[in-house]
């Protein structure tokens, strides 16, 4: 009976078929040609086709090679959802808002993802950060981007 | 010789106060945006181009290049220590010089990378004063079969980033090659994985990529396992180089140097290959290589000496031809052009004050960045000592910025959201991050360069094999595969005869 | 009698406010800062040419113009962005031969509706490219000899371009198309790196923007055998027009100015004059010459004929050359 013997390996080995696969399923339009006269679809096609085999052979060797052993790991969702979200809720916000208040609300959310977090520490830091980016991107650098944007009254524009 | 006294003509110009002057506030402008995350060179100098549009030629292109020498070597200082790579070169001085930082030792890695790209600065501009023009004759041999080969030859040693399971990095390769198809394909002109969004009409961009899979990602697992209040950096000793740590940098950045001056004279990728090509060799010839991925002094040498070295090279095709080799230059030769002085062959001839004084100012810019930067690396030390969790929060908050500021639109800021997912569950599955983000800069290059030699030979394979350049080029590919291929295999039988 | 006297002074009344009012809305622009959109990254030549436009107009009206750069998909995202943003002249942007009017044709779908268009402000400036060849790949001195010698050996020779659709790109397809040559095209991204492999004799000939093409000509590097305006070129004075060769051939890459659709005809008037006045002036034209163009300037109907124009010509060339839309 084949026993998996390295879990994560065999997960990588799936994971990296599964991407292969997505990549022949959404270029299945593409014109492959041949290998003269190559179209936009050969070369991710053939390299599609290469990680599959790579992937298999990631698969064989979790059967064969034990892996070693390593520490626990513990998930840390919140940790994981603030810092993945931040930037999203950041590129939402920011034509809206504008730079100052979408930075401060940002750090401020983002900084409770770790356990030592204040509400005094991160308000503060939020303050700094965005008085900073103001005062460098939109003052100094003129990144076109507005202190406080349409959604912030009397300030806004 | 007249080359004195193009040298002292070049001299009177860069060292000129008001020059020399300029130069200073471009290093030190370039440093100052550069140590951002998600800011690397190109970036910095397109947001800092239009403050040079009043200046005098000369001086416009002294700051610039000034700029340049302090974005590159801030995008050095954030990969050391926050592991962020801010451009293609510096991924490779992310992966030792960070374990240095873990482990204490940020202000060797710091100096070491200061040092090193000063000395393969200066050893760059005289090859640049001396040999500029044969240099571009070697450019000019690579054509599209030439670069397909070294590519080949580039991807075959990128394996060697890894130091874990040699399968794993090469299925990274081919998913960072597969990633790097995103976007209109250059030949036909038909948008590829696109899904109607025009933003990935350009495909995935770098720096957006790399911030989410290297900086966001080191964020997630360090918010992980949070159990002191400092997890970034643990303690931090030996703020200056040991007499040791001289003696073993001395070597990799003469080799980094050599590697570094050659490759940057290619246009295309040739500068962006000498740091990893520089790294690879190291991590063969090295007495340490087994130290190579845990924080190895040489991992760090090697390849910002190359880089550096690369970066000045890199003028050479843009001075000599008045072709730009990378953005960066594009960007210069449009400053130029703003200026009046559109670069052609004949700068050197019609224009010697400004070419020489270009050249004299690499070498000053470099002496200065030397003088900026080592006192300085106190400073980034002591920002590693502010607690982790009031330092993430700036990190994210200077990505995301970082992000945007390189179109300017929030799309990127979502790429690199989406990539730091992508980044993490690799990191679960103990896949290496760096072969990825090679195999996703080298993709589009191989896979132009190769579909551009098939069209120009009429679909005939043989152009790769009838050049004797790239033949050898290739040769040494399959050297090198064989090199990295022996060990693990032998390895392999080992393991299976134990069993 | 005092209902008359009434009702006359309140007409008058009424329409003093009525001219005010419409004559107000131009006036008073602009009352703050304008952003001027660039659809390509900074150092290129519209961002140099939307550079020089902005800082005169800063000067003139006395109110900040903001350059910013919104690059992407050939000047599609920066397009979209002025597509979408308020008609009131308070964001304006730069457009180019290929934003304007290849994109039309070229791509199936574009950010932003293609029937309502633009409110064209003014041409700035036209660029021509020119026709270079490598000496040592190519032994030919004329458009004639270069024509009769694809003709001799069809598909064997190799034409650069800065990438699928671009109008050099498609300078070497009208050629094709005009001339029923059989060549064979090899893109590249964008054009510095076409012409190194011009230079270097990997690829035979292309058309590219006349400054870079220029300076490798003069050094020998190169050979210019034609320029695609209807006028020679000031950079290269020697050098015949390929209208002369082949009458009808024309291909430059332009420039210009524009506000979104729908944004009130008095700033439409008020901004293209400006513009003209700007161009119109010395120390401009010289610098726009300087960069190898020639400075334009024209009304905002003028300009609005000669897009259509162009729009026309380069979907028959991209329709006659099979090229694909993306």
């Amino acid at each position: 009976m084949l026993k998996i013997r390295n879990g994560r390996d065999f997960v990588g080995g799936v994971a990296m078929i599964v991407v292969s696969l997505l990549f022949i399923w959404f270029g299945r339009e593409l014109d492959v040609g041949n290998s003269f006269q190559m179209g936009p679809g050969y070369f991710p096609r053939m390299l599609s086709l290469l990680l599959i085999s790579i992937g298999v052979l990631i698969i064989l060797q979790s059967l064969v090679v034990a892996s070693e052993a390593e520490p626990d790991e513990t998930a840390n969702w919140k940790a994981y959802a603030l810092v993945i979200l931040a930037p999203i809720v950041f590129g939402l916000a920011l034509s809206r808002l504008g730079l100052a208040p979408t930075m401060f609300l940002m750090i401020v959310a983002v900084s409770f993802a770790s356990k030592y977090a204040g509400w005094r520490h991160s308000v503060a830091l939020a303050l700094f950060m965005a008085i900073c980016s103001v005062v460098l991107f939109t003052r100094l650098l003129s990144l076109p981007v507005s202190a406080f944007g349409p959604w912030i009254p009397f300030l806004g524009n | 010789m007249d080359i004195f006294s193009d040298l002292w003509l070049g001299a009177a110009t860069a060292f000129h106060p008001v020059n020399l002057a300029y130069g200073f506030i471009g290093c030190l402008l370039g440093t100052a945006i550069g140590v951002l995350p998600g800011l690397g060179p190109t970036a910095t100098i397109a947001m800092l181009l239009p403050i040079t549009f009043g200046l005098q030629p000369e001086s416009a292109l002294i700051m610039l290049a000034g700029i340049f020498y302090g974005a590159q070597y801030g995008g050095s200082t954030t990969a050391v220590l926050i592991n962020l790579p801010g451009e293609s070169s510096s991924v490779v001085t992310a992966i030792d010089g960070y374990q240095m930082a873990r482990r204490g030792r940020a202000g060797a890695a710091l100096a070491t990378a200061a040092l090193g790209s000063f000395f393969a600065g200066t050893v760059a501009t005289v090859l640049l004063a001396v040999a500029a023009p044969p240099l571009a004759a070697v450019a000019l041999k690579f054509g599209p079969a030439e670069y397909f080969s070294l590519m080949v030859l580039g991807l075959v040693a990128s394996v060697a980033l890894a130091s874990g399971s040699l399968l794993k990095a090469f299925a990274m390769i081919v998913f960072g090659l597969l990633l790097g198809a995103i976007g209109t394909d250059v030949e036909s002109g038909t948008p590829r994985y696109v899904f109607d969004i025009p933003q990935l009409y350009d495909g995935l961009n770098f720096v957006a990529v790399s911030m989410g899979i290297f900086g966001l990602c080191e964020i997630l697992r360090n918010l992980e396992n949070e159990h002191e209040r400092s997890v970034g950096v643990r303690k931090v000793t030996g703020l200056m180089l040991t007499r040791d740590d001289f003696r073993r940098i001395r070597g990799p950045v003469l080799r980094g140097t050599a590697l570094g001056s050659l490759l940057g004279v290619l246009p295309g990728g040739g500068a962006m290959l000498s740091s990893f090509a520089a790294y690879a060799l190291e991590k063969r010839v090295s007495p340490n290589r087994a130290e190579f991925g845990k924080g190895a002094i040489e991992g760090v040498a090697a390849p910002e000496a190359a880089n550096n070295a690369g970066a000045q090279t890199s003028f050479i095709p843009m001075l000599t031809l008045g072709i730009p080799g990378n953005p960066v230059m594009a960007l210069m030769v449009g400053a130029m052009i703003i200026q009046g002085i559109t670069p052609g062959p004949n700068v050197i001839s019609e224009e010697p004050a400004l070419f020489w004084g270009m050249i004299v100012s690499m070498w000053s810019g470099n002496l200065m960045l030397v003088i900026l930067n080592l006192p300085l690396i106190g400073l980034w030390l002591r920002m590693l000592t502010i607690p982790y969790h009031l330092l993430f929060p700036a990190i994210i908050g200077f990505c995301c910025i970082g992000a945007y500021s390189i179109n300017n639109s929030v799309f990127d800021v979502f790429i690199m959201a989406g990539f730091s997912v992508v980044g993490f569950a690799l990191f679960k599955l103990r896949f290496e991050p760096a072969p990825l983000l090679l195999g996703f800069i080298l993709g589009p290059m191989l896979e132009e360069n190769l579909r551009r030699a098939m069209l120009i030979s009429q679909g005939d394979p043989t152009i790769f094999v009838r050049s004797p350049l790239s033949l050898s080029l290739l040769a040494v590919a399959v050297l090198v595969l064989g090199l990295v291929l022996a060990p693990s295999i032998n390895r392999k039988r080992d393991e299976a005869f134990t069993e | 009698m005092h209902l008359k006297r009434f009702i006359t002074l309140a007409a008058m009344a009424a329409s003093i406010c009525a001219v005010t009012a419409t004559a107000g809305r131009g006036q008073d622009y602009p009352s703050k800062t304008v952003t001027v959109i660039v659809p390509f990254a900074a150092g290129g030549n519209t961002d140099a040419f939307g550079r020089l436009v902005a800082e005169q107009l800063d000067k003139r009206l006395g109110q900040r113009f903001i350059v910013e750069n919104k690059p992407g998909a050939g000047g599609n995202i920066g397009l979209g962005e002025l597509a979408r943003a308020e008609p009131d002249g308070y964001t304006i942007g730069m457009g180019t031969v290929s934003s304007n009017a290849i994109n039309q044709t070229l791509f199936k779908t574009l950010p932003y509706d293609k029937a309502k268009g633009f409110a064209p402000l003014s041409l700035i400036a036209r660029m021509p490219n020119v026709l270079v060849v490598n000496p040592e790949k190519l032994p030919v001195n004329s458009v004639q000899e270069l024509i009769e010698l694809l003709k001799k050996e069809p598909g064997k020779h190799t034409y650069a371009s800065s990438g699928v659709g671009t109008s050099i790109h498609l300078a070497g397809e009208l050629l094709a198309t005009k001339t029923g040559v059989k060549i064979t095209h090899v893109p590249y991204k964008g054009s510095s790196q076409a012409i190194m492999d011009v230079v270097a004799g990997h690829v035979d000939f292309m058309f590219d923007n006349i400054p870079t093409a220029a300076q490798q000509v003069k050094a020998g590097k190169l050979r210019a055998l034609a320029v695609t305006s209807l006028d020679k070129a000031s950079l290269l004075p020697d050098v015949p027009t390929m209208d002369s060769v082949i009458p009808g051939f024309e291909a430059t890459s332009w420039h210009g100015i524009f506000a979104p659709a729908g944004t009130p005809p008095e700033i439409v008037e008020k901004l293209s004059k400006e513009v003209q006045a700007i161009l119109h002036e010395p120390a401009m034209k010289e610098k726009i010459e300087s960069m190898g163009a020639t400075p334009v300037g024209n009304t905002s109907e003028e300009f609005a004929t000669f897009i259509k124009g162009e729009t026309e010509k380069w979907a028959e060339v991209i329709k006659a050359a099979n090229v694909p839309l993306q």
